[in-house]
């Protein structure tokens, strides 16, 4: 099933975190996930096990963590951001890193927002919240292509 | 003339001396000469020649005919020193002019240089090549030894950033989960129950709070220094508007000394006051008429010195045990029970590592329940504005 958020993540514990975080703001429905870099790629250009998707299928907004197996999700970002289907999608770097490379990095490839995942659940929740209210609600997007 | 290169017994490579004369008998006897300095001796037969020798390899020192055609030897030197990779090698004139002329040696600001006087004694000239060897060797050994530190430095940091880092990703869950179950299965715990599950939580976040500062304490460690003028008061009366918008029911009176102004790393001068401020404005929750001071005294400061300026901030708080003064502005140091202070024991390690990175001084006084008083000086401010 397709969603609305594509959630790019390998460690289980975020994943459930990152549900429930969503489910706290009534957005689990909505989420996709896949656990590696290639798999993002495959699921957004429509590549093998996703080949029967339509453009419509494409999510309104990724949440990529930037440590994942295969493509890393700096190059995951390179690879959104070169392709004209794909290039305007609101791309959030959630990750636990806060090492200043990987900010300017993401940044510097087009990442949206930069999201470092809080310790305490309280503010990741609010975070979620923030971030669905944000780029699911209030952004408005160029037309398809 | 290029000989291999000779090594000691040890296998380490002898220092180089350059000889430079037009005439090859002079070449020939100079060689002789420094047959018995452990050195490796080269030679040239111009100042062209010479110039490009320097660009090859290190040397410990050059001696150096002043009279040669085309090119003297005070003109080979100017050449040497207005490049960066041969300005400090050291130079022995040699010379049948017994003056020194003054002229010529005004313009060599950088690197040590000698003059050796035709005929030349043995003696004086072995033992003033040997000086320069010595030397030559103790900077390459303190050049070794920073370059060894350095690099130990830079390994420890990296190190302690990236276990802070990973230290950090496991309290996600601890507390995530925690939570999930006080929220989702909470009716079905005692009190007791949910008491234990609520201090989980707490020990969690409490890690998380102090790696972020272990983090913090590297960061401004590993940080380039960016010096430019910096206004503390602004700074101080920012961060004071900050805490009472997030603790608007606090009454605390606030005198900020206007214009006090400084050269130093806006960033991280940012960082050091909010850790005072903040502090000050922790340690004085307790009193009904809290009050917090900061500014610039001149001298007559207890541990100050009247040449420099010395700044501080003074609250009328809990105060501290002095007998730990010193002991409070290394990481992990509490010097009040969690229960009475939230905090990690690392602001104040974070305060001195930056004051220091200035080049400055800090310490503290206080007596339990006098109140406490931060000093610290930033002397770059006077070699920079003066």
């Amino acid at each position: 099933m397709a969603g609305r958020i594509l959630l790019v993540e390998d460690n289980e514990d975020d994943v459930a975190l990152t549900l429930r975080a969503l489910e706290k703001n009534r957005l689990h429905n909505a989420v996709e996930i896949v656990r590696d870099g290639q798999e993002a790629l495959d699921l957004l250009f429509r590549r093998g096990a996703y080949a029967s998707r339509t453009a419509a299928d494409l999510p309104e907004l990724i949440l990529l963590d930037l440590k994942v197996p295969r493509v890393d999700g700096l190059e995951v970002l390179r690879q959104i951001r070169a392709s004209p289907i794909t290039q305007f999608l609101p791309v959030v770097v959630l990750t636990s890193s806060s090492q200043e490379r990987d900010v300017v990095q993401s940044y510097q490839l087009g990442a949206n927002s930069y999201v470092q995942k809080p310790v305490d659940f309280d503010d990741f929740i609010e975070a979620t919240r923030q971030l669905g209210m944000y780029w699911l609600v209030l952004n408005k997007l160029p037309p398809a292509p | 003339m290029s000989k291999e290169t000779r090594t000691d017994i040890d296998g380490a490579l002898r220092p180089s001396v350059l000889i430079v004369d037009d005439v090859e008998a002079n070449l020939v006897a100079l060689e002789a000469l420094l047959e018995s300095v452990p050195c490796e001796v080269v030679r040239a037969s111009s100042g062209n020649e010479a110039l490009r020798q320097l660009l090859r390899r290190p040397y410990a020192v050059m001696l150096l005919d002043v009279q040669m055609p085309d090119m003297d030897g005070f003109e080979v030197a100017r050449y040497a020193r207005e490049n960066s990779s041969t300005s400090d090698v050291p130079i022995i004139f040699i010379t049948a002019m017994h003056e020194t002329p003054e002229n010529v040696l005004r313009g060599y600001s950088t690197g040590a240089f000698d003059f050796l006087f035709k005929p030349i004694n043995s003696d004086v000239l072995r033992s003033k090549v040997e000086v320069f060897l010595d030397l030559h060797q103790s900077r390459k050994r303190l050049k070794d030894e920073i370059e060894a530190h350095r690099a130990t430095l830079a390994e420890l940091e990296a190190f302690n950033y990236s276990v802070s880092h990973d230290l950090r990703a496991p309290l996600r869950p601890l507390d995530g989960f925690s939570q999930a179950l006080l929220d989702d299965y909470g009716d079905r715990l005692d009190e007791r129950g949910v008491d234990y599950l609520k201090r989980i939580r707490a020990a969690a976040q409490r890690m998380g709070m102090l790696i972020e500062d272990l983090l913090e304490l590297s960061r401004v460690s590993r940080a380039e220094l960016h010096r430019q003028p910096v206004d503390l008061s602004t700074i101080v009366s920012s961060i004071v508007t900050e805490l009472r918008e997030g603790d608007p029911a606090r009454e605390v009176e606030v005198v900020v000394a206007p214009d006090v102004r400084v050269q130093g790393d806006p960033r991280l001068l940012r960082i050091a006051l909010e850790n005072l401020v903040r502090n000050a404005w922790k340690f004085t929750n307790k009193r009904p008429q809290a009050r917090l001071e900061f500014g610039r005294s001149d001298g007559n400061v207890p541990g100050g010195t009247p040449e420099e300026p010395t700044y501080f901030i003074r609250d009328n708080g809990v105060g501290f045990d002095p007998t730990f003064a010193g002991k409070m502005f290394q990481p992990f140091q509490r010097l009040h029970k969690v229960t009475d202070f939230e905090g990690t024991g690392i602001g104040l390690a974070i305060v001195s590592r930056i004051v220091r990175r200035h080049d400055g001084r800090i310490w503290a006084e206080s007596g339990p329940d006098r109140g406490a008083t931060f000093f610290f000086t930033l002397p770059a401010t006077a070699r920079w504005t003066g």
